[in-house]
């Protein structure tokens, strides 16, 4: 009996990070034969995508990040609940995903950098309530008890969401192997001009994508990695139920709660494709923002320090270019699990890659879609917050 | 202070250490929303220094740094200097040490010399500085130290060797402006043959105006431009309140009168107008 997919595409990934893993998922499930190749071991994940806070959160981001990356942001939002809704009917498992918007505040002395973000959404016409609510020390009270107490003024975003990525990105992985795609570790993908080899060995493929985020500064030498360090930290006791993000003059620090009462604290930006372990002076700027934002996670235990390398191109937006073998994928930066699903998009109405992605969910009916979210939010408001 | 020249408002030329510096608008290099960005920002500003701060830990791995890379093709072309600081610093010998890093990663002898007092204000501290300018002027290097506007420590910083001083406008990142501008006046009055460039503190094109028609020499800012909604339009903006605030300067400015004076002559009018009395 002839093989049904002898005839089709076949792909192969360079990289099994959030894109090389997603982009395989969605090859697979439309009957593709997909290999993808990752240098690092199974069991000690490399990816930037498994140190990330998985966050997707447009609006916070806006004032810290690239021109257009904004809509993208907003379109990955819509994508990413189908997507998990997808996963979790293929392999019966669920990713957690939180919607509960995201809050920002500032110490009082700092006041000026929730000036600075009002600034910047309103010079961007954002002002409806579904999107931005500017919030008083009482209503930060009410949406989060055991945050400080002296928080006095901040924002709440209530489209913004979070997503429990190492159980996503293990998730991926075992979809794709189940609808017959091969993952090989410890595997050093090396782009001649013509072939491509995988530990010394050519191996062909009707197309590569190099996913390869700063390892793949082969297809792209634009790439520079800007090293980023997180803490988690486990604290059952303290419910804290969205991601809150501390603005301050200096740093850019980050809460955001993850399953089984644990909690991940980022992320330092530094110039440097330097993967050596947490400094001193990070983990205290990260501990003291703990302190600060709940003094109740005074107690909370650190369970993990970690350091990885995002991938930047000068603009820090992410780009799809030819290679001589097929695309290379790269500029993700800080911004992963923000983009890579409208990255997809765009690699399937731009590129052709069939990933049977449908263009309405993220946009004529997002409209539709963000209005019920809407209608949604209207009531959590009047539920949730004092008048 | 060159002639200014017939019609032409050339702007003189900036010296330090016997060196021409190509601006007087100098900028720093972070917090920009992307590298790309920041090179467009330094384009429009064309700025004479451009300053880099070293952290000690990274400092090895300058060759394969991509940030560092994009500056250094930007230097490359458009004749900017480098200007390595040593942000961070908490002492005298933190401060030395990481200068001598700089010297040999940037193959410069040019350092602003930041020397932290006050975690909270980001002031210098004045002993510890005095301290390592007069070490570093002694192993040979340019020091452009970040100090206070106090006028008997910018006098010694002087006397130390430093070819120049940087007094804050007000703390680092804040915006607010010429906190001191008494202070400031005065500075500029007791030394009017060094080189004085305001490091710090300025939000607002006006404030780097105002710093430059008060005579100093240029100034340094990076956050009022990286923040900036458009940090490529305010680099502009910068740049040519610079321009005009040292040509303002050049040209003179008028002096302050108590008494309104008509500017434009009236002919025949006696003199006994003058006192208010018709």
């Amino acid at each position: 009996m002839p093989d049904p997919l002898q005839n089709r595409p076949q792909f192969a990934i360079a990289g099994v990070g959030l894109l090389g893993s997603l982009l395989g998922w969605r090859l697979a499930r439309q009957g593709y034969r997909v290999n993808l190749f990752e240098q690092a071991s199974e069991h000690t994940p490399a990816a930037a995508a498994y140190t990330a806070a998985a966050m997707i959160a447009p609006w916070a981001e806006l004032p810290v990040c690239a021109p257009g990356l904004f809509e993208l942001g907003k379109q990955s939002r819509l994508l990413w609940p189908q997507w998990l809704a997808e996963l979790q009917q293929q392999t019966g498992e669920a990713v957690p995903f939180g919607n509960r918007g995201s809050l920002l505040v500032a110490h009082p002395a700092d006041q000026s950098e929730l000036t600075d973000f009002a600034q910047h959404m309103q010079r961007a016409g954002i002002s409806s309530p579904a999107q931005l609510q500017p919030v008083n020390g009482e209503q930060l009270h009410q949406l989060e008890p055991e945050l400080a107490g002296h928080f006095q003024s901040g924002f709440w975003l209530p489209q913004e969401s979070h997503l429990e990525n190492r159980q996503l990105l293990v998730l991926l992985q075992r979809a794709i192997r189940q609808l017959g795609g091969q993952i090989q570790y410890d595997a050093e993908v090396r782009f001649g001009d013509v072939d491509v080899q995988v530990n010394g060995q050519p191996v062909a493929a009707e197309q590569w994508l190099d996913c390869r985020g700063v390892g793949g500064k082969q297809s792209n030498s634009q790439v520079r990695g800007v090293r980023g360090e997180v803490l988690w930290i486990e604290a059952p006791d303290v419910v804290i139920s969205r991601p809150v993000r501390l603005l301050h003059p200096r740093y850019h620090l980050y809460l955001v709660p993850k399953s089984a009462g644990r909690y991940i604290l980022g992320a330092t930006e530094i110039e440097s494709d330097d993967r050596s372990p947490v400094s001193v002076r990070s983990a205290l700027e990260m501990l003291s923002a703990v302190y600060a934002l709940s003094p109740k996670l005074a107690e909370a235990r650190i369970i993990e320090l970690s350091s990885n390398v995002r991938p930047g191109l000068p603009s820090h937006q992410p780009e799809i270019r030819q290679i001589p073998q097929g695309l290379a994928i790269n500029g993700l930066f800080r911004h992963g699990y923000l983009l890579a699903p409208a990255v997809l998009l765009q690699l399937q109405q731009q590129w052709q890659l069939p990933l049977d992605i449908s263009p309405a969910d993220a946009s004529v009916d997002a409209v539709l879609l963000q209005h019920a979210l809407q209608q949604e939010l209207q009531q959590e408001l009047q539920q949730e917050l004092p008048a | 202070m060159a002639e200014p020249t017939n019609s032409e408002p050339a702007l003189d030329n900036l010296v330090i250490d016997g060196e021409v510096i190509p601006g007087r608008l100098w900028l720093g290099t972070s917090l920009y929303p992307s590298p790309s960005i920041m090179g467009q920002s330094l384009q429009a500003a064309g700025p004479g220094f451009v300053t880099v701060s070293v952290r000690r830990q990274t400092a090895c791995q300058i060759e394969d740094n991509g940030h560092w890379q994009l500056i250094d093709d930007w230097l490359q072309q458009s004749g900017s200097i480098l200007l390595p600081n040593t942000a961070g610093c908490h002492s005298a010998s933190e401060a030395i040490l990481l200068a001598n890093m700089a010297r040999e990663l940037f193959g410069s002898r040019w350092i602003k010399l930041e020397v932290i007092g006050e975690d909270y204000s980001l002031q210098p501290d004045p002993f510890e500085l005095l301290v390592a300018a007069r070490e570093l002027v002694a192993q040979g290097f340019r020091v452009l130290p970040y100090c206070t506007e106090d006028l008997v420590l910018c006098q010694k910083l002087l006397d130390a060797g430093c070819p120049a001083v940087m007094p804050w406008g007000a703390p680092i990142g804040t915006g607010r402006g010429l906190q001191n501008l008494q202070g400031l006046k005065t500075l500029r009055e007791r030394l009017p043959e060094a080189v004085m460039v305001i490091d710090a503190g300025l939000g607002k094109p006006s404030q780097a105006m105002q710093a430059m028609e008060l005579g100093f020499d240029a100034v340094l800012l990076n956050t009022a431009v990286a923040r900036a909604l458009d940090p490529v339009q305010m680099a502009s903006a910068f740049a040519a309140a610079v321009n005009g605030g040292r040509q303002a300067w050049q040209a003179g400015l008028m002096i302050e009168r108590q008494q309104a004076q008509a500017s434009t002559p009236t002919l025949g009018l006696p003199f006994w107008h003058q006192d208010g009395k018709a």
